[in-house]
């Protein structure tokens, strides 16, 4: 598995060097230091590092992206948070309750969820809500006017602004998470650990949320891992639609406009970030499951 | 203490039923050990789970009583079985490494369990899982208690099993093949340790086994098990020395240590326990018995008394 | 019970083929029928109009029958799909069958290539690599296909890695079958039913990304019609003409909800022990 050599390192070395080689590698590396730190410096050396400049604006693309990056944190951050904090609860209940009217209609809902394109989601729910209703706006991450404005208004601006990019995002998002956590439940529950838990009295809440979420939990930090490209790639075209101006909409646009240097600034920004992203899912998952963590 | 009368369970998979249990009655006293034996596929766990109300969603107890300190079990609500569950009948299982939640330490689920049925706080209920589990003789209990199922053996996890059950003093412990999956030497260990247990505490036990050879010198009673149906029960005497079923003389013949030097030795059961979806007509067994006549096809045997015991096969009844 | 009796016992997976079986009939069918003409339009209302008993689904800004283009781009949807799965069955299956079976560096390098590609935002991937070729349908087909392979590929060679241990492919190495034969007669048949599963699914993905990229411009181009280019305007005219933008994703949604429901009914009869779960 990607646990097993653990750091870029080992791809890198070569498999018959000493330890102390090995060790000194590391060292000149940087890969030596705990994974945050080595991201934050290579963030750094991105950031000061020479990745050429537009064809179009002549920025820097370090620069170019630079700005961008912060916008696209916040909308995938929030939008993977909330999909984590829904799908957890939805999955575990309708796996516990697999059969009953409940799980039928989340398996349902989590079908067509899956089903649907998120971008025509996206438009279907602009159209709805900026358009036909006027409640929310339709485009952008602040309202110019308010630039000036004191920041408890401007939080509440972007907060506006974010509501549906990150309602398309979830929606598209749980329905993969809301069926792996229902299917991991549904195989936790039918463990011999649980009906001896259940023998000894424990009460069928505690089954649930104790002993069977930290189990069902787990390859769920996995699950995240894999589906972060998708998720990546699908936020790309969610901010071109709704203007957000973060990476994707940057990428989107650089599309058009042929505009090379900045698409392998966001390729490559892209892909450290899901490889950043999984090395994270592999790290927590050895520091949560016991039987990997004696292995390490 | 435990009545069990005319149980009948069976399973839905797919249109098929599957009638695992088939009207069996059995009784477990106070301070008895009592042994139920039956090849794999016979129904014993099948037993065990639909007395404590266990079993999985296809299966269902159709008919018969379970009847516990005078009192019937069946209908009760969810919130007396906690009541039940672990403090009146405790259950150990199979395989105990996996009885044993892989991502909480031995302290944790045992320091659970104590605080559920008793009011204490965190390090009472620690001392107490300590002396528990030195009372099962695991070496270096306050060691043990930090780690993960998959750090013990199987043996050290079923006498971790024990100690847990034992932390809620059930007046009875189903014990469903609790050697199964162990080595032979621990085997011994662990039935000894359970024959102690009964002993010293006063503590029911229902020792489930498809082993002939597991349940001999500690049992009171023991019941034979084919199919979903007693074939035979006794003193351990009678079932050792005399056993007057095919059935029980085929597990026997399977024992080596007795069969060496009996009789039975010659006995085998042939074949594969047919499936309980497609039962045999008449005496369940005769698709694979020696002695099978025209009649076993056709009629079911009762069990019939001889001496202490009793024996549901035509055989016995005709030489009575 | 077969596979396929236990396929067909769900209600839903006979909605599901049937749904399906109506929409490439109709597509297909349509071809034959000339006043079903997905390009024409009438020079005098060369704009939105809205549904009526002419037109049941409105016109898109060019004037032409939203209805015909869904029919006509049915089939350029389908097509798309059904080669670009094809294609990554096909690079996922052979590949996985040789990492899977030779192990070693061979294996290394492969698994090294795919954790590289499934580090990739793909559709940013896609639109990068069509932005540079000339798009069109078949640069399409050629593209999804290409790089979608890696999840088929994980899959198979895990298959392999078990069944080459399994008995029944050990006696055959006894028997002195090796090497080619050894794949395709021996492994390959048991890899089939994860993989037919696999391509149920993907057709819905492909359909999905397919859409993507033509709705950004980077994909089907006109005059051909897909359901991802008639999305195309659809933001321009949000406010004038909804219908633009409704039609083709109610369309795009119940395709692949259809193939979902079929690829996850097969995966269920194929493999009928993971539903039926053990007491002890
Ligand atoms: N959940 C279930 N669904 C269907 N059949 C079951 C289920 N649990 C047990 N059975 C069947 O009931 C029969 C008796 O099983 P069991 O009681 O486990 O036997 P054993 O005597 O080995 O403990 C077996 O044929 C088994 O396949
Ligand atoms: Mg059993």
């Amino acid at each position: 598995m990607k646990l097993a050599p653990g750091d870029p390192a080992s791809f890198l070395m070569d498999p018959q060097m000493k330890p102390e080689a090995r060790e000194q590698f590391r060292r000149d590396w940087g890969l030596d230091e705990p994974i945050p730190l080595q991201y934050a410096k290579w963030l750094n050396q991105a950031v000061n590092g020479n990745l050429g400049y537009s064809l179009i604006s002549h920025q820097p693309v370090s620069d170019a992206i630079a700005d961008r990056l912060p916008a696209t944190l916040l909308l995938m951050g929030v939008s993977f948070a909330l999909i984590l904090i829904i799908s957890l609860p939805l999955g575990v209940w309708s796996g516990a309750k697999k059969g009953s009217v409940f799980d039928r209609i989340t398996m349902l809902t989590s079908f067509v969820g899956f089903s649907i394109p998120t971008f025509w989601l996206g438009l279907v729910l602009i159209l709805i809500f900026s358009v036909k209703l006027n409640w929310l706006p339709t485009s952008g991450m602040q309202d110019p006017m308010l630039t000036d404005a004191a920041l408890p208004q401007k939080i509440a601006d972007i907060a506006k602004h974010m509501v549906l990019p990150v309602l398309t995002i979830v929606i598209g998002g749980l329905a993969g998470l809301t069926r792996y956590h229902r299917f991991g439940t549904i195989q936790v529950l039918s463990q011999e650990y649980i009906l001896a838990a259940r023998a000894r009295g424990i009460p069928e809440w505690r089954i649930l949320y104790i002993h069977a979420l930290k189990n069902a939990a787990l390859p769920l930090i996995t699950i995240m891992g894999i589906q972060l490209p998708a998720l990546v790639g699908g936020s790309f075209v969610i901010e071109s639609i709704f203007g957000w101006p973060g990476l994707g909409q940057l990428g989107i646009s650089a599309v058009f406009a042929r505009d090379y240097p900045i698409l392998m600034g966001i390729l490559m920004m892209s892909s450290m970030l899901i490889v950043v992203g999984n090395l994270a899912a592999d790290f927590c998952y050895a520091k949560v499951d016991p039987r990997i963590r004696t292995r390490i | 203490m435990l009545k069990v009368r005319d149980l009948v369970t069976q399973f839905r998979v797919d249109d098929h039923t599957v009638y695992a249990v088939d009207g069996i009655s059995f009784d477990v006293q106070e301070r008895q050990l009592v042994g139920l034996v039956g090849e794999s596929g016979s129904g014993k766990s099948v037993t065990a789970l639909s007395i404590l109300n266990l079993l999985a969603h296809n299966g269902r107890v159709v008919s018969g009583d379970i009847e516990w300190q005078g009192n019937s079990l069946r209908n009760r609500s969810q919130k007396e079985w906690t009541q039940i569950l672990g403090r009146e009948i405790g259950m150990i299982f199979q395989n105990p490494q996996a009885s044993l939640n892989p991502v909480f330490t031995i302290g944790d689920q045992m320091i659970e369990t104590i605080r559920l049925h008793t009011k204490c706080n965190k390090a009472e209920a620690s001392e107490k899982a300590i002396s528990l589990l030195r009372q099962v003789n695991l070496a270096d209990p306050e060691l043990r208690m930090n780690d993960y199922p998959h750090q013990l053996s199987g043996g050290m996890c079923q006498r971790v099993m024990i100690a847990m059950t034992l932390s809620m003093s059930p007046r009875l412990l189903i014990a469903d093949e609790p050697t199964g999956a162990l080595d032979v030497t621990i085997q011994a260990q662990i039935v000894r340790l359970l024959a102690s247990l009964n002993e010293s505490l006063g503590m029911s036990v229902l020792l489930i086994s498809h082993d002939l050879g597991v349940i001999n010198q500690f049992c009171d009673y023991v019941y034979i098990m084919y199919l979903g149906k007693i074939v035979e029960e006794g003193p351990p005497k009678l079932i050792f020395e005399s056993p007057q079923h095919p059935y029980t003389q085929a597990l026997l013949a399977a024992v080596p240590s007795v069969h060496s030097n009996h009789t039975y030795s010659g006995m085998v059961v042939s074949g594969e326990i047919p499936s309980p979806i497609n039962l045999p007509t008449g005496c369940r067994f005769h698709p694979r018995c020696p002695f099978a006549m025209d009649r076993c096809t056709l009629a079911v045997p009762e069990l019939y008394p001889v001496g202490d015991g009793k024996a549901a096969c035509f055989l016995v009844e005709s030489s009575n | 019970m077969k596979p396929l009796q236990l396929f067909w016992r769900n209600w839903q997976n006979r909605v599901a083929v049937y749904f399906l079986a109506v929409v490439m009939v109709i597509s297909a069918g349509s071809k034959f029928i000339a006043a079903i003409d997905p390009n024409y339009f009438d020079p005098a209302h060369i704009y939105p109009v809205a549904p009526n008993a002419h037109h049941w689904l409105g016109t898109d800004d060019m004037g032409r029958d939203i209805l015909f283009r869904l029919i006509a781009g049915a089939q350029v949807s389908f097509s798309i799909a059904i080669m670009a799965v094809g294609i990554s069955i096909g690079v996922g299956v052979i590949l996985g069958l040789i990492a899977g079976y030779w192990g070693g560096w061979i294996d290394a390098c492969l698994m090294r290539i795919v954790d590289f590609l499934m580090a990739i935002p793909t559709i940013f991937l896609i639109l990068v690599i069509q932005s540079i070729l000339n798009p069109n349908i078949v640069t399409v087909m050629v593209v999804i296909g290409l790089t979608s392979w890696m999840d088929v590929c994980r899959m198979v060679r895990a298959e392999v890695m078990s069944i080459k241990e399994r008995p029944f492919v050990l006696a055959a190495q006894a028997r002195g079958i090796r090497g080619l034969r050894l794949i395709l007669v021996h492994i390959f048949p048991h890899t089939l039913s994860p993989v037919i599963v696999a391509a149920t699914l993907g057709l819905g993905g492909a359909i999905l990304t397919e859409s993507v990229i033509s709705f950004l411009g980077l994909g089907v181009q006109p005059p051909y019609a897909s359901w991802g280019n008639m999305l195309e305007n659809s933001l321009a005219y949000m406010n004038d003409a909804p219908w633009m933008i409704l039609s083709p994703g109610i369309m795009i949604t119940m395709t692949v909800l259809v193939l979902n429901v079929i690829g996850d009914g097969l995966r269920a009869s194929l493999n009928p022990k993971e539903n039926y779960v053990k007491s002890s």
